[in-house]
C-alpha cells in the first residue's frame, strides 16, 4: 500500500467531500477573521468608549421651520437670543442637557447625559453620606439660581449663572490669555457665546457651554472625549482628551464601574496630544498644572511641589502605596494603553491624581467644586478625599 | 435567690441591649464625629478639631480647625487671590511661606510667635519646658512663643541653620535643602501635646508614646534608674506630670531620640560656639579613663549620695571645736569616739553634706546608677535669659524644683549661673549650709573653690569630660592618687 496520494485517482465522492471540506475551510476563515475582528472593535470600542454620535428622530433636536400648527417649536431661551438656533436646533447646549426635576440624568427623548438638573441630583456619586452630584462631571445645579446660586459650587457659564462675582479670572490662568481677545473662554465662560465681536463667535473663541466642549459634532464622533477638543481639531483629533466611559456617565457609579480619564505622567506643559484631562483644564488654568521651575508659572518640577502637582506617578511607597481599590471621591486617572484589567484597581507607581480628582468640573454641592465637603466643619469629613491618598494623614 | 431568664426573656434583653448600645454608639458619632475616623494627624496637635491650626485667612472662608488649607495651599491661592500671609512666590510642599529662611523666618513660626501670629487663638501658650513639664508657671511667663525661645536674648537656642545643615548632611534621603530644620525633630502632622517628637531617622512613628519608649526603658536596659526631679517649689510631686511617678514611665526617653545627633560619634558644628559639639556618650556604663561616658548617664557612680566614696554621715556631739568645725552637728565616716567626736579629722560640719553630694529626691532615692533624661537639665529650643544671668548650652533655668535665680554675689552666694544651676541637685557653697571639700580635706562656707576655678563649674563639668582635673582622681583606682577619670 502507498503512502502517496493519488488525487487523480480519488473518487468522485472524495473528491466532492474534499471539495466541501475546502469551502467550509474557507468559510469557517471568514468567519474568524470576522469574529477577531469583531472582538477586536469591540474591545477598542470599549476602551476607548468614543463619543457616540446622536441617534434618534432628527426632530428631536432639529426643527425644520420653527413652527407647527402656527406655533414655535423652539423652545425660548432668551438669553441665547431669539429662536430658532443655529443648525436648526430647537434648544440650546443647556436646554438639552438640563432637567426641571432632580431624578432624570438622561434625556429620555434624546437620549442627552443631563448635567444640570434644576432640583437638587437625587444620581450619581456622594460623599460620605453627602448630597448626590449627578454625573461624572458634576452638575450645574448649585452654581445656578435653582441650588443657591453659588459661585463657588461650579463653573460660571453662560446660560446657567452669571460670572463669578469673586474671580475676575481663571485662577492659574497665565495673564497673556494665549493672545486672545479678552474676554476670552480662558477667562470666563460666563459671557455671551453670540457674540461675533469680541472674541468672534466660531469654535475656536466661543463661551458657555463651548468654551470647553468644542466641535460638538453629535452627529459623529469627534475623537474627543466629550467633545473636549482642542483648538487644533478638526484635523487633528489626537489633540483633544481621551478616556473611557461609563456607558451610564457615573449616574450609578462604582469602583467597578465609572469612567476613567488618561493622565500622562509628565505631560504638564500645554503640549497637546496626550489626551490627558488635566492638561485641557491647564487651557485656563495654567498655572495650576504646567511643570515650571518659576513657582509663579507652575507647580515646579519635582517634590517639594510648589502646588498640588497632576499628571505625576503616585508614589509606590510611604502613605500611596495603600491607595489600592478605586475611588470615587478621589478617583485617579490612568496612563494610556495601561488600564488595568480590574477597573476597581489602584495602582501607585503608575496612576496619577487629576484635576479632576478633586473637582467636578461641571459643579458639585461644596466649596471649589469639590468631590467631597473640603470645608466641612467636621474635620475627618473635611480631609477625607485627601486621605484617599493622603492615607496617613488621617 | 438566683434568678434565671427564660427564652423569652433572654430575646428581650438582648434585644434591648442591642439596641441601647447601638444607639450609645451612634450618640458618639454625632457627638465626636472626629474620634470616630480619626488616625494619626486628627490624633495630632495640629488636626484636633478644637484646637488644632487655625489661621486666621483661612478660617474666614470657614475651614475647620486643622484642615489642610491652614498651612498648604494646594494651588497657592483660595478663591483667586491668595490668604494672608500674602507676598512672595508660592513655596515648596505647597505651603503659604517658605519653610525655612533663618533662625528668624521659619514657615512654622508664622503661628507659633507672639505678636503677629497668623494662629487664630492658641488654646494652650507655648510655653518652655521648665514651665509645663517643671511646672514653673511662676518664673517663666516668657518665653511665651517658640520663636521667642528659638531668639532668646543672651540666652541658648538650637540653631537652626546648623541642624539643617547637619541633618541634610547626615540623612540626605530625608532632609534636603528645601526642608525645615524644625522637621528634624518633629512631624506637624504627628506631633502630639504630651508627645510632641519624632526621631529624625524614624520620622513617621511618634517618639515616646509606646512601651519601650520611655525613661524608665532606657534607664533599665542600661543598668541604671530613674529618678524624676521634683516639680518647682514642691517635694512630693515629680517631672513631667506632677504625679508622685517617679521612675521615668511616664516621660518620653528623650536620650534615644536626642543622641540621633548628639552621640558619640556626629560632628556637629555650632556656629554660636564656632567649633564643634562635645561628643556624648549616655549609654557607655565604663568609667574608664578617656573612654566616653557619663556619670550623669550610665555610668555608675563612685561617690555616695553624700559625695564619698564610702562612709556616712554620722550625728555628732563633739565638744572639740576648731578652726573649721562645730561643737555639734555631723561628721563624716564611723564611728565617733567616746567624746562624740568624728574620728575622721574631727571635723564637724553644721549640715551633713559634702562638696558635690547629691540633693533629694535623688539622695532619698540613693540608686547606684542614676541615668538622668536630657529634658532633667536642658530646654528643648532655647533658653532664655532671665532674671540678670545667661542661660549656656540650653540649659534650664529651673531645675528639680528649684529657680536659679541672679546670684547676689559676695561671700557665701554664689556668683555665676553655673553654680546656680548645679546646686539644683548638688550641695555647693551657699550662704547657709557648709559643705566639706575632699580633695582639700576642709569645710568651705564661701567663695571656695576648687581646681575649676571659683563658679565655673562647666570649665570641668561637662560632658564627655574623661580627663579632667584632680577631682576625677577620687574614682580612679586606687582612689586618690590615680589618674583622672570623669568629671561629668
Amino acid at each position: 500500500m502507498s503512502f502517496i496520494e493519488d488525487r487523480s485517482q480519488a473518487s468522485d465522492i472524495e473528491k466532492m467531500r474534499l471539495k466541501v471540506k475546502a469551502k467550509n475551510k474557507g468559510l469557517w476563515s471568514s468567519h474568524s477573521v470576522f469574529f477577531i475582528c469583531s472582538i477586536v472593535i469591540a474591545l477598542w470600542g470599549y476602551a476607548l468608549q468614543l463619543e457616540a454620535n446622536v441617534t434618534g428622530n432628527c426632530s428631536n433636536c432639529h426643527t425644520m421651520h420653527n413652527s407647527q400648527n402656527g406655533m414655535s417649536v423652539a423652545v425660548d431661551r432668551s438669553m441665547y437670543g431669539t429662536p430658532p438656533y443655529g443648525n436648526l436646533l430647537k434648544d440650546t447646549c443647556v436646554g438639552c442637557h438640563m432637567a426641571t426635576n432632580g431624578a432624570t440624568w438622561k434625556d429620555p427623548f434624546t437620549g442627552a447625559p443631563i448635567v444640570f438638573n434644576t432640583s437638587a441630583p437625587q444620581y450619581g456619586a456622594s460623599s460620605g453620606g453627602g448630597p448626590k452630584q449627578g454625573l461624572a462631571g458634576g452638575n450645574f445645579y448649585w452654581v445656578a439660581a435653582a441650588g443657591g446660586n453659588d459661585p463657588t459650587k461650579g463653573h460660571n457659564v453662560w446660560g446657567i449663572s452669571g460670572q463669578d462675582p469673586n474671580l475676575a479670572d481663571a485662577p492659574g490662568a497665565q495673564n497673556i490669555h494665549w493672545g486672545c481677545a479678552t474676554p476670552t473662554c480662558h477667562q470666563t465662560l460666563a459671557t455671551n457665546p453670540a457674540s461675533t465681536t469680541s472674541p468672534p463667535n466660531d469654535n475656536r473663541h466661543k463661551n458657555g457651554c463651548e468654551g470647553c466642549h468644542l466641535y460638538v459634532s453629535h452627529h459623529t464622533d469627534s475623537g474627543c472625549y466629550r467633545y473636549l477638543c482642542s483648538h487644533g481639531y478638526p484635523g487633528d483629533a489626537s489633540h483633544g482628551i481621551r478616556g473611557a466611559g461609563d456607558p451610564n456617565w457615573e449616574s450609578n457609579p462604582s469602583s467597578t464601574t465609572h469612567n476613567t480619564y488618561i493622565a500622562a505622567a509628565g505631560q504638564n506643559l500645554l503640549s497637546w496630544g496626550y489626551g490627558n484631562i488635566s492638561a485641557f483644564c491647564a487651557g485656563c488654568h495654567w498655572k495650576f498644572h504646567t511643570l515650571d521651575t518659576d513657582p509663579n508659572n507652575g507647580i515646579g518640577i519635582g517634590s517639594p511641589w510648589f502646588r498640588h502637582p497632576t499628571d505625576v506617578v503616585m508614589p509606590a511607597s510611604g502613605e500611596y502605596s495603600v491607595y489600592t481599590i478605586y475611588s470615587l471621591i478621589a478617583p485617579v486617572g490612568r496612563p494610556e494603553g495601561n488600564f488595568p484589567a480590574d477597573p476597581s484597581q489602584v495602582r501607585p507607581g503608575t496612576d496619577m491624581a487629576t484635576c479632576i480628582s478633586c473637582h467636578r468640573v461641571h459643579g458639585s454641592p461644596y466649596f471649589k467644586m469639590m468631590r467631597w465637603d473640603y470645608k466641612s466643619s467636621t474635620l475627618s469629613t473635611a480631609l477625607s478625599g485627601c486621605n484617599e491618598c493622603h492615607t496617613s494623614k488621617n | 435567690m438566683r434568678t434565671n431568664w427564660n427564652t423569652k426573656g433572654r430575646i428581650i434583653f438582648s434585644v434591648i441591649f442591642f439596641v441601647l448600645s447601638t444607639m450609645l454608639l451612634a450618640l458618639c458619632c454625632i457627638l465626636y464625629p472626629d474620634s470616630v475616623s480619626s488616625g494619626p494627624y486628627l490624633n495630632s496637635a495640629h488636626g484636633d478639631s478644637n484646637y488644632g491650626v487655625n489661621r486666621s485667612a483661612t478660617a474666614t472662608f470657614g475651614y475647620a480647625k486643622g484642615n489642610c488649607a491652614h498651612c498648604h495651599e494646594q494651588h497657592a491661592s483660595i478663591g483667586g487671590s491668595e490668604p494672608a500671609p500674602a507676598g512672595g512666590s508660592p513655596s515648596r510642599y505647597a505651603i503659604f511661606a517658605d519653610n525655612f529662611i533663618s533662625q528668624t523666618d521659619d514657615f512654622c513660626f508664622y503661628c507659633h510667635r507672639g505678636i503677629g501670629s497668623v494662629q487664630v487663638l492658641f488654646s494652650r501658650t507655648n510655653y518652655n519646658y521648665s514651665y509645663w513639664f517643671g511646672g514653673d508657671t511662676v518664673n517663666h511667663a516668657t518665653p511665651n512663643n517658640i520663636y521667642d525661645a528659638f531668639n532668646p536674648v543672651l540666652g541658648s537656642s538650637h540653631n537652626l541653620q546648623d541642624i539643617l545643615n547637619f541633618v541634610k548632611t547626615k540623612w540626605p534621603e530625608t532632609f534636603k535643602d528645601e526642608s525645615n530644620p524644625c522637621n528634624a525633630c518633629h512631624n506637624p502632622h504627628l506631633a502630639q501635646r504630651g508627645y510632641p517628637v519624632v526621631r529624625p531617622t524614624d520620622r513617621n512613628n511618634i517618639w515616646g508614646d509606646s512601651a519601650s519608649e520611655h525613661m524608665s526603658d532606657y534607664a533599665t536596659a542600661h543598668g541604671g534608674l530613674y529618678q524624676a526631679p521634683y516639680r518647682y517649689n514642691s517635694t512630693t510631686t515629680y517631672e513631667p506630670d506632677g504625679s508622685g511617678t517617679t521612675d521615668g514611665s511616664n516621660v518620653p526617653d528623650y536620650i534615644t531620640f536626642c543622641s540621633d545627633c548628639h552621640n558619640a560619634t556626629n560632628v556637629i558644628y555650632s556656629t554660636i560656639l564656632g567649633r564643634n559639639l562635645s561628643y556624648i556618650n549616655w549609654a557607655n556604663p565604663n568609667r574608664t579613663y578617656l573612654q566616653a561616658g557619663d556619670y550623669h548617664g550610665s555610668i555608675t557612680r563612685c561617690f555616695d549620695v553624700d559625695g564619698n566614696s564610702g562612709g556616712q554621715w554620722k550625728t555628732c556631739g563633739c565638744i572639740k571645736d576648731d578652726s573649721y568645725g562645730f561643737a555639734s552637728g555631723f561628721c563624716r565616716g564611723a564611728p565617733v569616739d567616746a567624746a562624740g567626736c568624728c574620728l575622721y579629722n574631727g571635723h564637724t560640719v553644721n549640715a551633713p553634706v559634702w562638696w558635690g553630694d547629691i540633693k533629694p529626691p535623688y539622695k532619698t532615692a540613693n540608686y547606684p546608677n542614676f541615668i538622668l533624661n536630657c529634658t532633667d537639665c536642658h530646654e528643648p529650643h532655647g533658653a532664655v535669659h532671665g532674671n540678670g544671668t545667661t542661660t549656656p548650652y540650653l540649659l534650664r533655668k529651673t531645675v528639680n524644683g528649684h529657680y536659679n535665680k541672679q546670684c547676689a554675689g559676695g561671700p557665701g552666694n554664689p556668683c555665676t549661673w553655673e553654680e546656680e544651676f548645679c546646686r539644683s541637685c548638688h550641695h555647693h557653697r551657699n550662704s547657709t549650709e557648709q559643705t566639706y571639700i575632699p580633695e582639700f580635706d576642709r569645710t568651705i562656707t564661701s567663695d571656695g573653690w576648687h581646681c575649676g576655678g571659683p563658679g565655673n563649674c562647666l570649665n570641668c563639668h561637662n560632658h564627655n569630660a574623661y580627663a579632667k582635673c584632680y577631682a576625677c582622681w577620687w574614682c580612679a583606682t586606687p582612689p586618690i592618687g590615680g589618674t583622672p577619670g570623669h568629671t561629668f
